[in-house]
């Protein structure tokens, strides 16, 4: 067996999944307190955006002796700012206006990329459309105390091909917090009851517009950490695109049925998936399509059709929380 | 007499109360309210990037696209698709969907219209009905997965929309025939292999040569499909659906065939989007292969319906300003700000007109104050009162070129004129 390939498919693989989870988390905490959220796509490139900026502007600072993982941690915790500040447009629209949140959504997600490449043009100078990211990002082996001899080639190829970004450790840590956030906590709880039945939870004293001002929040802080993580596994420079992961975020979530550990699993499968179409090149014993010119591009295909069948088995008993969409209206309690 | 003065205020009063209780007054005006503050919005930020060429640049959103009767084809020959692709989203959200598809069924529409053109060397009206079943193709997916196993329509159309763009890609780089020779990543252009496949400009190319017939095309439809919502059983169907499923179906309407009726039709009106935007003679560097991005006049779409609150009708006039917009963004890449600045502006339109319910209960409200109908009575009076303004200015400018010309006349006629002359002015003074 090839080690060392297998590593990389792995690190691939666990990289891939790593921002589905953040930004389905994302969502499932702005869809548990009743809102919907279709702008994961633009949190995650404005929160990218962020993070990128602020991971260039200390390349300078870095060079002359700021410990790298230092400023590594101030750009994605900037990242999820950005993204939580960006959300607030969505919340203040869908709580306080009342508007068709996915109208508002869509209208997010027209405003970001256009938003991008003007904040380029304003900081980077004019006709700029990327951000290059300084080679600092990595986390090298001998940071780790390890050498690359000392290891085995599975490890090795483990550790130096996608999986050394500060993210992944951070990832790790925010996921489970996450879910005990949501699930063991009386916050958790109130914030679920304002996506079931926010009429009830106003009658017990709870804020309702508070609870999905949080819920909104606290994903967009998820979807920005989850687009820095996704900017640092896919390339070296962001160029404003994250190419539709945060609808495949939305529906790991859906297909997750709205719940932590589902949602895991459906990211893990979606991701599989996403590092096959992405290693067509590398793995000698897929199918090539030999008869059709560019065949494998088809191996693109896979994550988008597998989306729609698993949607068809899935879609019929999904569990949505019930009052997701419809803007909270006092005057409505019955 | 007396009647005569009072007939036309009676009338005008009457008409201001009639408009402002009217649904569509009150949901154009909302719209006209979400455009301004979208294009305040848009100086806002502009004046934030540079103060000094904020103006200007502004100034050249409103007057960039008619700086010539090249920028004035650009812009009717970039309304006619985003106009089918509005009104295709105009139209499944008359059903309560939300056809987030349409550029994948822009795309179908733009493969079937070249395999059309190019492959089976159809004549255009072929390839505008090829690219009608490619989107109609493309639209009954979502719509059969909606209706049969209740997927989220607009999970499924963003699928659909990268497997179209995949789809496309690998299908076209199959067709060595449709290729370019000299760019290996492009369509071939129309023009050299099959010029009946454009659709013809039956005079319009004389003003312009990018000029052709599709917006016409496109407007009829528009007519069409407002008369099919709202003058048809279909329609009320489709409408009984978007607005109360259970009830309708109570009614005995089938929810199911609606919704796939609904998207399929949808699909088609995008897909016939997409063969203008390739058959047209302006489109000659042809379709360009490309993995990354989907084709925007499908996002384009989505802001064009959701402007007009889905009314066919509205959707024309909402794609005619898009269009402009976006001609006039290039204009102000002189000015060396971003393009990208008037798409910001469209999404912040949009954002704003998210808020249509709230806007427009404010909007009813506000008209039905005494304060409008004081405004509304103020318009009228200060119309009226320029009126007689402009006759009384009128009539003192004839006499007083009457005057000249009598003075004039003696000038010329009598030598002792000047005396004459300071007599006649002492005289006026004194009357």
């Amino acid at each position: 067996m090839d080690w060392v390939l297998f590593g990389k498919f792995c690190s691939t693989f666990i990289a891939f999944a790593i921002p589905l989870v953040l930004v389905a988390y994302g969502g499932m905490f702005s869809e548990h307190s009743g809102i919907i959220n279709i702008a994961l796509e633009a949190v995650m490139i404005i929160g990218a955006m962020v993070g990128a900026l602020v991971c260039s502007g200390f390349d300078s600072a870095v060079s002359s002796g700021f410990p790298s993982q230092l400023a590594m941690f101030i750009s994605i915790l900037s990242a999820g700012l950005g993204g939580a500040v960006f959300s607030l447009l969505l919340s203040f629209a869908s709580i306080h206006l009342k508007a068709d949140q996915t109208i508002a959504g869509i209208a997010l997600n027209t405003i970001a990329p256009a938003l991008f490449i003007i904040s380029i043009w304003a900081i980077q100078g004019e006709a700029q459309t990327n951000i290059f990211l300084p080679s600092w990002r990595r986390i090298s082996l001998s940071m780790l105390g390890l050498s690359s001899s000392s290891l085995t080639p599975f490890a090795n190829s483990l550790l130096t091909y996608s999986l050394n970004y500060l993210t992944t450790i951070i990832a790790l840590f925010l996921i489970p917090l996450c879910a005990i956030i949501l699930y063991k906590t009386s916050f958790g709880l109130r914030l679920r009851a304002c996506g079931e039945h926010p009429q009830a939870a106003d009658s017990v004293g709870i804020n309702v517009y508070k609870m999905r001002y949080a819920g909104v929040t606290i994903g967009g802080f998820l979807a920005g950490v989850g687009g820095m993580a996704y900017l640092l596994v896919v390339s070296s420079s962001f160029d404003g695109q994250v190419a539709g992961y945060g609808f495949l975020a939305l529906a790991v979530m859906i297909f997750g049925n709205w719940r932590p550990g589902r949602i895991i699993l459906a990211a893990l499968f979606f991701s599989l998936f996403t590092t096959i179409s992405n290693m067509t090149g590398v793995i000698s014993w897929l199918p090539t399509f030999g008869s059709i010119n560019e065949g494998a591009k088809l191996y693109n295909l896979l994550p988008y059709i597998v989306t729609i069948i698993v949607l068809i088995f899935t879609s019929k008993r999904s569990q949505a929380p019930k009052a997701e969409g419809i803007p909270y209206d006092v005057s409505k309690r019955s | 007499m007396d009647d005569k003065i009072l007939a036309p205020s009676l009338k005008e009063d009457n008409f201001w109360s009639k408009m402002r209780k009217a649904p569509w007054f009150i949901s154009f005006s909302s719209s006209i309210f979400s455009i301004i503050l979208g294009l305040i919005a848009g100086l806002i930020l502009l004046m934030v990037i540079n103060p000094a060429r904020a103006f200007p640049a502004f100034g050249l959103l409103f007057i960039g696209g008619f700086s010539g009767t090249h920028s004035i084809a650009q812009f009717i020959y970039l309304a006619p698709p985003i106009l089918m692709t509005g009104l295709s989203v105009a139209f499944a959200f008359k059903t309560g969907l939300f056809n987030i598809g349409t550029p994948g069924q822009f795309l179908a529409g733009i493969f079937m219209s070249l395999v059309g053109a190019i492959m089976w060397n159809c004549p255009w009206y072929v390839n505008i009905l090829l690219a009608m079943l490619g989107g109609a193709i493309w639209g009954f997916i979502p719509g059969f997965c909606k209706a049969f196993f209740n997927v989220n329509e607009v999970l499924s159309a963003i699928m659909l929309n990268w497997i179209a763009i995949i789809l496309v890609d690998v299908g076209i780089s199959n067709m060595p025939a449709m290729i370019d020779s000299v760019y290996s990543t492009r369509t071939v252009n129309i023009v050299n292999v099959n010029a009946s496949a454009i659709i013809p400009g039956w005079g319009l190319e004389n003003f312009d040569s990018g000029l052709n017939i599709s917006i016409f095309i496109a407007i009829i439809i528009a007519v069409i499909c407002w008369l099919l919502i709202n003058k048809t059983n279909f329609g009320f169907e489709l409408k009984a659906c978007g607005s109360n499923k259970s009830a309708s179906k109570y009614a005995g309407i089938s929810d199911k065939r609606n919704i796939i009726l609904s998207f399929v039709i949808a699909g088609a009106l995008a897909g016939i989007g997409g063969a203008m935007k390739y058959l047209a003679p302006t489109a000659t560097s042809g379709y360009s292969l490309q993995i990354s991005s989907l084709p925007e006049e499908g996002f384009t779409g989505i802001s064009v319906g959701l402007l007009a609150a889905s009314n066919p009708i509205g959707c024309i006039f909402s794609a005619l300003f898009i269009s402009y917009l976006d001609v006039s963004g290039e204009a102000i890449q002189q000015l060396r700000y971003a393009p990208e600045n008037v798409s910001f502006i469209i999404g912040i339109i949009v954002y704003f007109a998210s808020f249509v319910a709230l806007v427009k209960t404010w909007l009813s409200k506000v008209y039905q104050k005494d304060l409008f109908k004081w405004l509304g009575d103020i318009f009228v009076k200060l119309f009226k009162w320029l009126c007689i303004k402009f006759k009384n200015i009128r009539h003192c400018c004839t006499l007083k070129i009457n005057k000249m010309k009598n003075k004039n006349e003696k000038t010329s006629s009598g030598g002792n004129s000047t005396a004459s002359e300071v007599k006649d002015d002492e005289k006026e003074e004194d009357k």
